[in-house]
């Protein structure tokens, strides 16, 4: 099976049709549901309180329905509209944005109190359209997104990345915009189930909620 | 989109960056009331998120006090530790249950104009806007 990210564009390969099958299938539903637990539990948020999260590459908002079940509002953006319209249809919580997330975030310094992103980061790394830079287009992206979140906060990012090249291109994207953390990956020795999450922190916060820079 | 994220959203036109917030919401369809559930807690944490004079502004201009037959919110930053009942209700009707779901925001400095549409804010750019 030909991985989506080396057929086309997103926006291109989630049409009506893949956007709808995508959403309904099971197995898709419960690895998504899945993978954002496990972002969700690496996202370290205090716990019981109800926080802000941005969803990147949100999709038709599966992931987000576990962000909701947390007790948390989320806020998604995706460049597919098909997939948003899915989300629409659904009903879902989360307030939902047409954006590439490669021409950068504009959200207000700290608003956000996490950031979560499941299986859409690799789509960064292709350069789909002429003037795509993916170098370029990752570094506009981690900047913009460090300063959306509150000082401490953590975004945890899950990838396909399609080999260590493009992993270390990633990882050292975000490092260079300010983050700090690193890969965490689960399953390492099996094939299969081996899943990649880049875990970032925006500055780190003491104990006390005190911020050290 | 609610107005807790038309809080949050500036201008992302590369180089607009003063008088890039708070985009101006200009309504094709009245704007979209759904009831949710308050949370004190969460409602409480806002108020420190929230900017103040422009939410102040926003519910002004599409006239969201008489709509939702609430007292005008503040365009100062309240205390959090002492904001009453009153104020954290009111706040929560503006922020999450008002929907903006067909019309466009409008950056005042550059003039760009991002068109929302089933209450999807279409936030893409164009080639010399990056
Ligand atoms: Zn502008």
């Amino acid at each position: 099976m030909s991985r989506p990210e080396e057929i086309g564009p997103p926006e291109i390969f989630y049409n009506e049709t893949e956007a709808k099958k995508y959403t309904t299938n099971s197995r898709i539903q419960e690895i998504q549901a899945r993978m954002t637990n496990r972002a969700l539990e690496l996202l370290n948020l205090p716990p019981d309180q109800p926080s802000l999260v941005l969803d990147i590459g949100c999709g038709s908002g599966l992931s987000g329905d576990v962000l909701a079940e947390n007790g948390h509002t989320w806020v998604g953006i995706d460049i597919s509209k098909p997939m948003l319209e899915v989300a629409v249809e659904r009903e879902v919580d989360g307030d939902l944005f047409l954006w590439d997330m490669g021409e950068g975030l504009s959200f207000r310094t700290g608003v956000f109190d996490g950031a979560i992103s499941i299986s859409a980061l690799q789509w960064l790394c292709n350069a789909d359209k002429k003037g795509h830079e993916p170098h370029k287009r990752l570094r506009l992206f981690f900047n913009t997104l460090y300063k959306c979140l509150a000082r401490g906060a953590r975004a945890v990012l899950q990838v396909y990345p399609n080999g260590p090249d493009q992993m270390n291109m990633i990882t050292t994207a975000a490092m260079r915009c300010g983050f700090s953390g690193g890969l965490v990956v689960d399953y390492p020795n099996s094939t299969r189930a081996k899943k990649f999450f880049l875990c970032l922190f925006a500055g780190s916060a003491t104990t006390d909620g005190r911020v050290e820079m | 989109m609610k107005i807790l994220t038309h809080n949050m959203l500036m201008c992302n036109v590369k180089g607009c960056d003063k008088g890039n917030f708070p985009l101006r919401i200009e309504l094709s369809e009245p704007v979209s009331i759904q009831e949710t559930e308050f949370n004190e807690d969460f409602a409480r944490r806002l108020i420190g998120k929230v900017d103040w004079p422009a939410l102040a502004e926003t519910a002004a201009a599409l006239g969201l006090y008489d709509k939702l037959g609430i007292p005008e919110l503040p365009s100062t930053p309240p205390e959090a530790a002492t904001a009453d009942d009153a104020l954290l209700k009111a706040m929560h009707r503006v922020l999450l249950e008002v929907q903006v779901i067909e019309g466009k925001l409008v950056c005042n400095n550059c003039g760009k104009a991002y068109s929302v549409s089933k209450g999807i804010p279409n936030m893409l750019l164009t080639q010399d806007e990056l």
